[in-house]
């Protein structure tokens, strides 16, 4: 605590060397100036030093991904992958993969630190052939129609999975790797298919495969026709952010967006899945257009 | 270092009032640009009060501080403010179209003091169609079943100033939702045959935009639309903005 406590000279008191020494050495109190020689509301934004000073949010990137063309006139199609398959990167139009750069010395995340990671992409899913995706199993199931009959119907789980690739390995970039708490859906899950338990898709979006409905639908039952949709053009969306565990600094070079598909639902053991449709994989395609992926570097504390 | 007085006094010495003014010149020197980091607590002090307390604008939903900008603003709250995208608003649905229209009252302004990081955030809801008119310029609506091409366009809008001194959509943004693959009906029963979900027709999407800003600036961050149907209602969508000074 730093206050002056040496009281006025008032009439009658003696003017001697030390009372008049006193007066200035009281000034001299090193390490105690604080809070009680600041006032309330002292600081404001003009006391800060201007321009981005790397204390609160130390570093922002950003870049458009993809092919540019938002009334579709060109786009990259990719076709359905299998298990062991490297996942699809987004190309640009000249058929570059994209990648948000964080520059040769990347972005160093402390233990007190969070990066969070947005993005966005223009895709469409559809597929060649006649309702493929009541082939193989994941992505249909099998309802009454009356008469003794059936009728094969999306489970509405058929879908392309997106997630989050990252390189802390050096600013080359060619050292991609899922983020913590996401897995390439390559694990063999049940029979020869590959996939991901829930718990480790962290950094996953998806978007439907499929849209397929049945006229006259009563008690369980299909007793009209399929109904099926184009899935069209739509958008897929996520979020993602990291704070180190276990007192660790990470130093981020790059992150980027990966895709595969397709993909259904599986429960095995209590667990849930997704799991690749590898039956099918080679009918379903995935246009790829553009979008934008974002990262926000902040401290926590 | 802290103050240290030039003169000291000495018992039965003459004090002068240049030595007495010389203590109090350098004392006045210190006050005013001589505290070094080294006269201050060691650890920790500024509280919350010594910070002059952000400014809450209730409208905008924003609140402004030293740090920056945090708060937004959405469909709900005591006014549901539902909004539509209609293509008679951006070229009738012809498919040579580019215009976007904003999105009335998804925007904020805000003034900038300084320079900043800026983390935009929107999200919206909607039900998109379904729209089979037959004007020719526009995607084919026949046969059924192939009216996904009539989609419309989200995008974030950044206000001038903001991107090379002009108001901008940001179409390299652009996300989108088809029109639906069914729709209402006016023979009996009169309704909706299918649900929006069922048939493509419904977008539930969200986007940010993140920039560095130059300030100072006063600058407008919204949504803008480019639709290619008749009707489409925004059911919900909200947009809200963090900026950091620092």
């Amino acid at each position: 605590m730093s206050r002056l406590t040496e009281p006025a000279i008032l009439d009658g008191d003696d003017i001697d060397a030390a009372s008049i020494n006193d007066r200035y050495t009281q000034f001299s109190q090193p390490g105690a100036l604080n809070a009680f020689n600041t006032r309330d509301g002292a600081f404001d934004l003009p006391h800060f030093k201007r321009g981005n000073d790397a204390w609160l949010a130390p570093d922002l990137y950003e870049t458009t991904m993809g092919w540019n063309l938002w009334k579709h006139s060109s786009y990259h199609t990719r076709i359905g992958q299998t298990t062991g398959a490297a996942p699809y990167t987004v190309l640009d139009s000249v058929g570059a993969t994209d990648v948000l750069d964080f520059g040769p010395l990347g972005v160093v995340v402390a233990p007190t630190d969070i990066l969070r990671v947005y993005w966005d992409l223009s895709v469409r899913a559809r597929w060649e052939g006649t309702r493929p995706w009541t082939g193989g199993a994941l992505t249909f199931t099998v309802l009454h129609s009356g008469g003794g009959g059936s009728s094969a119907i999306s489970n509405g789980y058929g879908c392309w999975a997106f997630w989050l690739e990252w390189d802390i390995t050096d600013n080359t970039l060619s050292n991609f790797v899922e983020v913590p708490g996401q897995g390439d859906f390559n694990t063999v899950v049940t029979g020869s298919r590959g996939g991901n338990a829930l718990t480790n898709c962290g950094s996953t979006s998806i978007t439907p495969a499929i849209i397929e409905g049945a006229d006259i639908v009563e008690d369980g039952r299909v007793n009209g026709s399929v109904l099926v949709y184009e899935t069209g053009w739509s958008s897929v969306d996520g979020a993602w952010h990291y704070i180190p565990t276990g007192g660790t600094t990470t130093t981020v070079y790059g992150v980027r967006v990966v895709y595969s598909g397709p993909f259904g639902a599986h429960n095995g053991g209590g667990v849930n899945y997704l799991v690749r449709n590898d039956a099918v994989a080679d009918d379903a395609r995935l246009d790829q257009q553009a979008g934008q992926i974002s990262a926000l570097h902040m401290r926590l504390g | 270092m802290s103050y240290t007085p030039p003169y000291t006094v000495a018992d039965g010495t003459v004090l002068t009032s240049a030595q007495l003014e010389g203590n109090s010149q350098a004392l006045r020197i210190y006050l005013h640009r001589g505290v070094a980091s080294s006269d201050f607590e060691n650890t920790p002090w500024i509280q919350t009060r010594h910070v002059q307390a952000p400014v809450y604008e209730p409208y905008s939903g924003m609140q402004h501080g030293v740090t920056g900008y945090q708060g937004g603003n959405w469909a709900g709250g005591t006014n549901i403010r539902l909004q539509f995208a209609t293509k008679f608003l951006s070229g009738n649905g012809r498919t040579t179209s580019t215009e976007f229209h904003p999105a009335p009252q998804t925007a904020i302004e805000l003034a900038f003091r300084q320079d900043a990081k800026v983390l935009f955030h929107y999200w919206w809801e909607l039900e998109n169609g379904r729209d089979v008119s037959t004007a020719s310029y526009q995607a084919p609506a026949s046969p059924a079943g192939t009216t996904a091409g009539r989609r419309v366009y989200v995008v974030p809008y950044t206000g001038a100033g903001f991107n090379s001194g002009t108001a901008y959509n940001n179409r390299s943004r652009c996300q989108e939702t088809r029109n639906a693959g069914d729709g209402v009906t006016i023979g009996y029963p009169i309704g909706t045959r299918r649900p929006y979900v069922m048939t493509g027709g419904y977008g539930a999407k969200q986007g940010t935009f993140a920039r560095d800003v130059t300030g100072p600036l006063v600058t407008t961050f919204g949504l803008s639309i480019h639709s290619l149907t008749d009707r489409c209602g925004v059911v919900n969508w909200g947009i809200a903005l963090e900026a950091y000074y620092f």
